[in-house]
């Protein structure tokens, strides 16, 4: 009984969120694993919350590719997605939107919530970044 | 104005009262002391305590905080370290 009034209590919090809804969405599929990520960090000042979409097999990775409209032969895509239909490709309008960011090769989507206008920067700044710092080494 | 010469009795009676006197002030001077010292001490207890409330998260807060607050998963197996390493990669490589 204890156990399961935390597990309540753990998922209260998920369940009135945009990142619920889309835990949600995927979490009760057997063929996928999915995770949520709360406050991963940008910056010393950003963070966002994120959820993780693992297809287990390529059987599966198919399904969850055919319903983003990810199309293998791009690679690793990224675009804006509307929060409620993270396939539909959108532009920023300072509403809550999805960076989502689609990777073939690990079978993996990754939703990262946008909320407000210093989360889209430091996103967009993140990736430079990264982008930079990869190119580097 | 004529002075009265005590007895030796009654003398001895007010030195008596007179070293009573001097002894409770004393004491009173001691507990009153004695309280202000514990007061003191409280208060840097008090003082004390909050500073490390305040100061251990902040010296000893787990570097995994740095990058997420916190991971749900609906499937056990995977560390939580690896859904934020996997959300970075994500983005390093888009």
């Amino acid at each position: 009984m204890k156990r399961i009034l935390i597990y309540i209590m753990l998922l209260l919090p998920v369940v009135a969120s945009a990142q619920g809804k889309l835990y949600e969405r995927y979490a009760s599929r057997a063929d996928l694993t999915v995770a949520q990520v709360s406050g991963f960090r940008l910056n010393d000042t950003a963070r966002v919350d994120v959820v993780l979409v693992v297809a287990d097999d390529a059987a599966a990775w198919q399904r969850l590719a055919r319903e983003l409209d990810i199309r293998e032969s791009e690679g690793v895509t990224s675009w804006l997605g509307a929060a409620d239909q993270p396939a539909r490709r959108a532009r920023w309008t300072g509403a809550q939107a999805l960076r989502v960011v689609a990777s073939p090769e690990r079978r993996s989507v990754g939703f990262y919530i946008i909320e407000n206008e210093g989360q889209y920067d430091a996103l967009l700044d993140y990736q430079l970044n990264q982008t930079v710092k990869n190119k580097k080494k | 104005m004529e002075h009265r010469v005590l007895t030796d009795n009654e003398f001895d009676q007010l030195w008596q009262e007179a070293s009573a006197r001097s002894q409770g002030h004393r004491l009173s001077e001691g507990y009153g002391q004695w309280q202000r010292n514990r007061r003191r001490t409280l208060g840097t207890l008090a003082m004390l305590t909050v500073l490390a409330a305040v100061a251990l998260p902040l010296l000893t807060g787990s570097p995994r905080n740095d990058v997420y607050e916190h991971v749900y998963c609906n499937r056990t197996g995977v560390a939580d370290g690896q859904w934020a390493e996997l959300a970075d990669a994500l983005l390093m490589e888009a």
